[in-house]
């Protein structure tokens, strides 16, 4: 385990100061080899596939794939000693650019969001890949650093975060959070939480299915192939020894718990690849979150910069007892991204979080809330929604398999009691500075905005809800990618709706 | 509920024809879908059943678009106050949408070719937000469309 020793702490100010003073500076020596073989990677999975799998004979094949290595290379060693970044009256300057030149700036205080990756390769060379991160939309970062050397590095990290506090940016609310001396460590995962957290997690099946996805894709006949030939092996072996039918039943059973229980080791290894010597921790008014076992990711996000606050207790959790905590801030970008995400907390006892949340922000007063309950007949709206979309699934099973499509029905009972169950359990919460929902049924969450936040508000309602005096809620934020839900809040009385709506548009 | 401006008066045609370029296709489609299901299954004269769906269909789909154009003309609007705009929409689906004057990032005005015509033009406002981070208002009067996007851009900015 001496790979996942922490990295040291980023208060290399002597260094910071160099930086600053340089006028020019390069990346690391060294970066063209990690651009070469990043980009390499996108590609590998293919070329992979293609060597092992592909029919063979294709010689030119092969030849391109080297012509292919070479120009990627040629382009790395040229991004090298075109890319230059200087530190310059608190603005980070970057020149870049063969033929297209580039110049961009991006103030040192509206970066939202340092994150440093080393991965043992990097590590091995004492480098480390830098993103930086600012309030633009869109999947790229503000400046990717592949690679600089670790000091540079965490110059440049130790840099943003003085002049954020030069700027007194966290005056607003992050100011909020006392103000202690230096680094406070709020949460670290021991190995017995990380088995918790793989169990919990289905980042198996996800993983299953991306894999699935890779390989399908990269080559479908082979897939199929591959897939049909396994089903023969095991369905002739099967066969071989002669079972019964009820022996067969018992069997799949077997096998498909097998396979469940296989998805969960793999959620375990990848919790634990990932989440390794967890460790969260504070420094005046900036979280800093630090983990893996091969791959170190350290990011840091202000608490002032955070948009959304959002709580998470599906059924697993709540039988060991646990929930996770995630922020989105405004840089949309790394809640795609596998390169880090906002689940700050990602397993802790519910107390450990209400009192980190209550700490953060002591003015909300979690987790005592004037939750409100939705309008009497939401249960009938959820219900009647779930019936359109059942319906709307039988058609077209109907018309393929006849008579069994109508087995979809079926799903109406539990359509009708998860209504019933959500309706029961949903609030909504309006104070003087926050808006929120609480949501879910086995799996619930919590999820709470700041109403000086708030983008864009908007009032829906549907024929249904118009005629039984509903409406729902659309709060926007910044942050948080297309993937994660946005907060709504579903089915009120309209007189509350509206009251919730002016109170926001008024701010 | 009359605080709201309504559009353009012009702007009804402008959301008749959009309604009317939804509609079509698919009615379109599914006369030529019925008559091929009418001619392979009941062995009917394709002739027949083009000639008569092909008038019928799509003119009830133009009348459906004419109303609906119409519809969501009446129930559109908008309403800039000191908070910010407010925009009204929807036939079926009502939506009210609202956006601060200090969340707004920039805004785009443009004008199609029929928007030229009718002296019409849109406005689109930019926030951070993810969902709402675009926002439309089709169907203002030319000048209108400037005088808003003027009052909400440059005002205190503090988008974020």
């Amino acid at each position: 385990m001496t790979h996942s020793e922490p990295l040291p702490p980023a208060d290399s100010t002597a260094t910071a100061q160099a930086l600053r003073a340089e006028h020019e500076r390069r990346l690391h020596p060294w970066s063209w080899l990690f651009v070469l073989l990043y980009q390499l990677r996108q590609y590998a999975m293919p070329l992979i596939v293609l060597l092992l799998f592909g029919r063979g004979g294709g010689e030119w094949w092969e030849s391109l794939g080297i012509v292919f290595a070479v120009v990627l290379a040629l382009g790395a060693v040229l991004r090298y000693w075109t890319y230059r970044f200087r530190i310059d009256a608190g603005e980070l300057v970057i020149r870049s650019g063969v033929l297209q030149r580039n110049v961009r700036h991006i103030p040192l205080a509206r970066i939202q969001n340092v994150v440093l990756r080393r991965n043992p390769l990097h590590r091995l060379f004492g480098v480390a890949d830098v993103r930086l991160e600012s309030a633009v939309g869109g999947k790229q970062a503000e400046a990717e650093m592949q690679v600089l050397s670790q000091a540079d590095a965490e110059a440049l990290e130790a840099l943003v975060r003085q002049s954020r506090q030069s700027a007194g940016d966290d005056s607003a609310i992050g100011a909020a959070a006392p103000a202690e001396a230096a680094r406070e460590v709020l949460l670290q995962l021991p190995l017995a939480e990380l088995l918790r957290l793989g169990l919990i997690s289905n980042r198996g099946v996800v993983a299953v299915m991306a894999a699935v996805g890779v390989l399908s894709q990269a080559s479908e006949g082979m897939f199929v192939r591959m897939v049909q030939d396994f089903g023969e092996r095991v369905f002739g072996y099967a066969q071989g020894m002669g079972l019964e039918r009820w022996q067969y039943a018992a069997m799949i059973v077997l096998l498909l718990m097998a396979v469940a229980a296989l998805m969960r080791v793999l959620s375990i290894a990848i919790a634990v690849l990932r989440f390794y010597g967890f460790e969260l921790s504070q420094d005046d008014g900036r979280l800093s979150v630090e983990a893996g076992l091969l791959t170190r990711l350290r990011q840091h996000t202000p608490l002032s910069k955070v948009q959304r606050w959002w709580i998470n207790e599906s059924l697993l959790h709540r039988w060991f007892s646990r929930r996770s905590l995630s922020v989105e801030t405004a840089a949309v970008a790394y809640a795609e991204d596998a390169h880090g995400s906002g689940e700050i907390v990602p397993l802790a006892p519910p107390r450990l979080i209400d009192e980190l949340l209550s700490r953060w922000r002591p003015r909300l007063g979690w987790p005592s809330l004037p939750w409100q309950r939705l309008h009497p007949l939401a249960w009938w709206r959820m219900f009647v929604q779930a019936s359109w979309i059942i319906t709307a699934a039988a058609i077209p099973l109907c018309v393929n398999f006849g008579a069994w499509g109508l087995l979809v029905f079926l799903a109406v009972p539990w359509g009708w009691l998860r209504a019933r169950r959500y309706a029961a359990h949903a609030r909504w919460l309006l104070t003087d500075e926050w808006v929120g929902w609480r949501g879910g049924w086995l799996n619930r969450h919590w999820c709470l905005v700041e109403r000086a936040r708030v983008q864009a508000v908007r009032l829906q309602q549907s024929p249904f809800d118009r005629r039984r005096g509903m409406a729902s809620l659309l709060v926007d934020t910044a942050g948080g990618g297309s993937l994660v839900p946005p907060l709504r809040l579903r089915y009120l009385p309209e007189a509350d709706a509206r009251r919730v709506f002016d109170a926001l548009r008024r701010g | 509920m009359d605080e709201f401006e309504p559009l353009h008066p012009h702007a009804r045609w402008l959301l008749r024809l959009r309604a009317g370029l939804i509609a079509l296709p698919p009615s379109i489609g599914l006369v030529v879908g019925a008559t091929l299901l009418a001619a392979a299954r009941l062995g009917a004269d394709p002739k027949q059943w083009i000639m008569w769906l092909g008038l019928t269909l799509p003119l009830a789909a133009l009348a459906l678009a004419w109303w609906y154009g119409g519809a969501r003309y009446r129930h559109a609007g908008y309403s800039l106050d000191e908070a910010g705009l407010r925009i009204r929409d929807g036939v079926f689906f009502r939506r009210e949408t609202h956006v601060a004057r200090a969340r707004v990032q920039h805004t785009d005005i443009n004008q199609g070719p029929l928007d030229r015509k009718l002296g019409l033009a849109e406005l689109k406002i930019y926030t951070a937000g993810t969902r709402l981070a675009s926002i439309e208002l089709a169907g203002l009067p030319a000048a209108r469309a400037a005088e808003l996007r003027d009052a909400l851009v440059g005002g205190a900015d503090d988008a974020l």
